[in-house]
């Protein structure tokens, strides 16, 4: 298990093999999710939100998911003031993570659209 | 009066603001609130004094932004809410009751007991609506998940924060100074140490109830009263001068150490963020280890090797057990018991702690190095700056200069005197006089008073950019 620390705006994460998306969006709160697509493993960052926020489609083979259903998956996430801090629970103690800010993934407010804020 | 305003709330719609504010007015017009024509309160623990400037236009429709919480609109609600909170505290002067008597029957009355569990929750939302959007708690969380990530905190936690205000401390142009405005400070918590959480030791809750007990016997001292944690603290008190009764210092707290007192209450009293407490006392818990010994190390560096520290000392020691006893003993199983779900609340309370830490650390520093500001630069030797200082003792304040009470300046302000003088107290022990023609600019942000001379004129202008 290891602690991810982000720096304000970092919205992606890569531990080991391991990738993950950090979505974010004003009343509806910080989540952190796999960016592999459960079918063939392909780049849901790099995926389009469909149905107002949804449904997220795999550029790969077009598999539309439920981004509640992801939601549900997605990790121990905290967000407090502009600090993230995500606990990626099956990662290797060796394994070190490295956090960035990429302009290509795909648009947090859409995705979280049909969101209800968290507690 | 405060008797027709309840049977007039009784009949109005729920959630009338308007009405509200007219509560909050009348609360503040109690005889226990009245303003005092001092700056201390004497033996007296059932008065708590606002200003009654204060209240025409005070209004708690719009909650306060994370950026106001060092408002005087902040420090007026965060007041009167800890008025309410503490009014399910036992509370006794040291000496004297019969001259007291109408004031401790006011305190607790029926009536104000009313008037304030009205507005007491207008309040709430008042204070602490920003702090609920500054934390955000999602994903699936386990208890193994919870532990790696508390792990990761007790490891690098170094209390950066609280450091920086004991520099601002150690590296004042008068650190003994500092460190009384400091210690008056925690004044309003440490002596009644405990009692918020002490409400949630009664009812019925099974093993955890027990466990959280075992650390409040701690806090109490077993019963032995000269080493109760509020009476550890009552010495560091009596060591540098000041006065042990709990809240003499009320006029000089700063909103945002109110606040901290205020979440706490307003947490433990509210028995739905029960599991809230639970992440918020191991916080505290773990954190305060480390910031006593920091602490421990200011005071013997501003006072000597014989400072007064033992209050310190024994937080040092006995948080370290205080932490393992809240993650071992309360939430690992309330988790086993309840479910993953209350970790979320759980979290929540531990990542509250550190804002309300950080919100009263910068109220603090910003205090502390404004008034530090008006002593002399031992590098100086301009005449201008060291002209306006005098350093009072307290009680000590000319008595012939009429005492206005504390608030905040929340815009810049410069404060000119066309004739006579005024003292500007910029905290304990700090106090300026200026004189015909001279001005004085008090910031945004900082907690003051002014006590002008019977002849004195003074003009009030925002300060120029």
């Amino acid at each position: 298990m290891r602690i991810v620390h982000l720096d304000s705006g970092e919205n992606f994460v890569e531990i080991g093999e391991q990738r993950f998306l950090v979505l974010r969006a004003e009343g509806k709160g910080c989540h952190t999710i796999s960016a592999k697509c459960p079918h063939r493993g392909g780049p849901l960052h790099l995926g389009t939100v469909e149905d107002d926020g949804h449904f997220l489609k795999c550029p790969w083979h077009k598999t539309r998911l439920s981004i509640p259903h992801l939601l549900r998956n997605s990790l121990p996430t905290i967000r407090t003031r502009g600090r993230v801090s995500i606990v990626v629970t099956d990662a290797k103690v060796d394994e070190t993570p490295h956090a960035c800010f990429r302009k290509t993934l795909l648009d947090a407010k859409a995705a979280l659209a049909g969101v209800n804020g968290t507690p | 009066m405060l008797t027709s305003m309840v049977n007039e709330v009784m009949a109005a719609a729920p959630g009338d603001g308007a009405l509200l504010n007219r509560c909050v007015q009348t609360y503040a017009d109690a005889p226990v609130f009245k303003e005092m024509d001092r700056p201390w309160v004497e033996d007296n623990p059932f008065l708590r004094p606002l200003l009654n400037c204060d209240f025409p236009g005070f209004d708690t429709t719009n909650a306060l932004s994370s950026d106001q919480l060092a408002s005087n609109a902040s420090l007026i609600a965060n007041r009167i809410l800890l008025s309410i909170y503490e009014r399910d505290f036992v509370f006794l002067p040291r000496h004297e009751l019969d001259e007291k008597w109408e004031n401790f029957q006011s305190y607790y009355s029926d009536d104000l007991r009313l008037l304030g569990e009205i507005i007491r929750p207008q309040l709430e939302r008042y204070v602490f609506s920003s702090l609920k959007e500054e934390v955000n708690v999602s994903g699936s969380w386990t208890i193994e998940a919870f532990e790696a990530y508390f792990e990761d905190f007790r490891q690098n936690f170094k209390a950066v924060e609280n450091q920086q205000v004991m520099t601002a401390i150690t590296s004042a142009r008068n650190p003994a100074a500092a460190a009384l405005t400091y210690l008056i400070q925690l004044a309003g918590d440490f002596l009644v140490e405990s009692s918020a959480m002490a409400r949630n030791t009664v009812g019925n809750y099974g093993q955890l109830q027990s466990e959280l007990f075992k650390v409040v016997i701690d806090e109490c001292g077993y019963g032995v009263h000269p080493v109760k944690h509020s009476t550890l603290f009552e010495r560091v008190l009596q060591s540098r001068g000041l006065d042990p009764v709990p809240h003499t210092y009320w006029q000089f707290y700063l909103p945002t150490s109110f606040y901290v007192n205020n979440y706490y209450n307003y947490i433990c009293r509210d028995h739905r963020h029960l599991f809230r407490y639970f992440g918020a006392i191991l916080e505290v818990e773990t954190a305060f280890r480390v910031t006593c010994k920091q602490m421990t190390d200011m005071m013997t560096e501003v006072f000597g090797h014989n400072a007064e520290t033992d209050y310190f000392t024994e937080h040092v020691h006995i948080d370290t057990h205080h932490s393992r006893m809240a993650l071992e003993n309360l939430i690992v199983p309330a988790v086993k018991t309840y479910g993953n779900s209350i970790l979320a609340y759980i979290v929540r309370g531990f990542e509250e702690v550190g804002i309300i830490g950080t919100i009263f650390n910068n109220g603090l520093k910003k205090q502390i190095e404004w008034a530090d500001s008006f002593f002399a630069s031992p590098e100086s030797d301009s005449p201008a700056e060291q002209t306006p200082l005098r350093v009072v003792q307290f009680g000590e304040l000319d008595k012939n200069r009429r005492w206005e009470g504390t608030r905040m300046s929340d815009v810049d302000t410069v404060y000119s005197v066309r004739s006579g003088e005024f003292d500007l107290v910029a905290g304990y022990s700090v106090v300026a006089t200026f004189g015909a023609g001279q001005q004085v600019r008090v910031p945004a942000g900082v907690l003051f008073a002014l006590c002008p001379s019977a002849d004195c004129i003074y003009d009030v202008a925002p300060a120029e950019v």
